[in-house]
């Protein structure tokens, strides 16, 4: 019974050790380490903070995105283009592919 | 001088810097108990504040977005250091070598009475232990002395809902601290 009094007597005490906290203050000659900071990350270091944002990176995919998607579809325009059928309809005749079966081509 | 600020004025920087140093510094330490790491959340406070004061827009107070930066970067911080324990744990149970967890001192507030130190040590330990916003909530009111009104503004909430935030976490606090008496005796 004494010693959950004296608990509840510590604890008590130890809420109110707060009351009457000043202020701290870092250590003198902040700005200056501040300033030296701020001249040291306006470098690359400020370059690297800015290629590191979400936003840029999310940027980034999409231009990545958008080249691989234009030059899909640039190189599919390339490989088959529209008005150049004829070539490839001379090429089957040329070969003799036209033969439907085998049957047809032993009894002509 | 927050106009003179978004004009990139270097000796209104200064003076915002030196005006609000002290509760910046404060804050942080109230939160992430480390005298090293809170001056380099102070630092960092200021240099976020020097690059985007343009966003300021002055419908709080600029005592207000300060502390809610400073808050930011403080939990950050401390989600980080978590992090990386967490990791260290991991790797250590797959036999893996890595940085060793050095569990740090008791915390002393420089600003706590000397008669009160050992108590104030034992409280931080205890503070460190509860959730985000029970521990933010009791920072700002206990460390930093802001009335539950300014609490709530800095917490976008109301006076309420910080009052609950209070009541609960001084009920966590005397449930941890008592465990932590019986233990120690």
């Amino acid at each position: 019974m004494k010693q959950r009094i004296d608990i509840e007597k510590r604890v008590g005490d130890t809420l109110g050790s707060l009351d009457g906290i000043r202020r701290a203050a870092p250590q003198p000659y902040f700005y200056t380490r501040l300033k030296a900071r701020m001249s040291r990350e306006n470098g690359w270091s400020g370059v690297a903070r800015f290629m590191a944002r979400p936003a840029f990176a999310l940027a980034m995919i999409c231009v990545v995105i958008f080249v691989n998607t234009w030059i899909v579809f640039k190189t599919d325009k390339e490989v088959m283009p529209s008005g150049n059928n004829a070539a490839a309809n001379e090429f089957p005749a040329e070969y003799d592919l036209t033969v439907a079966t085998l049957y047809n081509y032993e009894t002509p | 001088m927050v106009e003179l600020l978004k004009q990139k004025d270097e000796a209104a920087f200064k003076t915002i810097v030196e005006t609000w140093q002290d509760m910046v510094y404060n804050t942080a330490l109230g939160i992430v108990q480390n005298a090293e790491d809170a001056e380099d959340i102070a630092q960092e406070v200021f240099v976020q504040v020097y690059q985007s004061v343009s966003s300021f827009k002055g419908d709080s107070k600029f005592s207000t977005w300060l502390y809610r930066i400073t808050i930011t970067k403080s939990l950050d911080h401390e989600r980080r250091k978590k992090r990386k324990k967490r990791f260290a744990f991991v790797k250590s149970l797959f036999g893996e070598e890595s940085e060793v967890v050095i569990h740090p001192p008791d915390f002393h507030h420089p600003g706590v009475v000397m008669d009160k130190k050992e108590n104030a040590a034992a409280l931080f330990h205890a503070i460190n232990k509860l959730p985000e916003n029970q521990k933010i909530a009791f920072s700002l009111h206990k460390v930093e002395g802001l009335s539950y009104q300014e609490v709530s503004d800095v917490m976008k909430t109301t006076v309420s809902s910080v009052e609950s935030l209070m009541h609960r976490a001084k009920n966590n606090l005397k449930k941890s601290l008592e465990e932590y008496y019986r233990e120690n005796g």
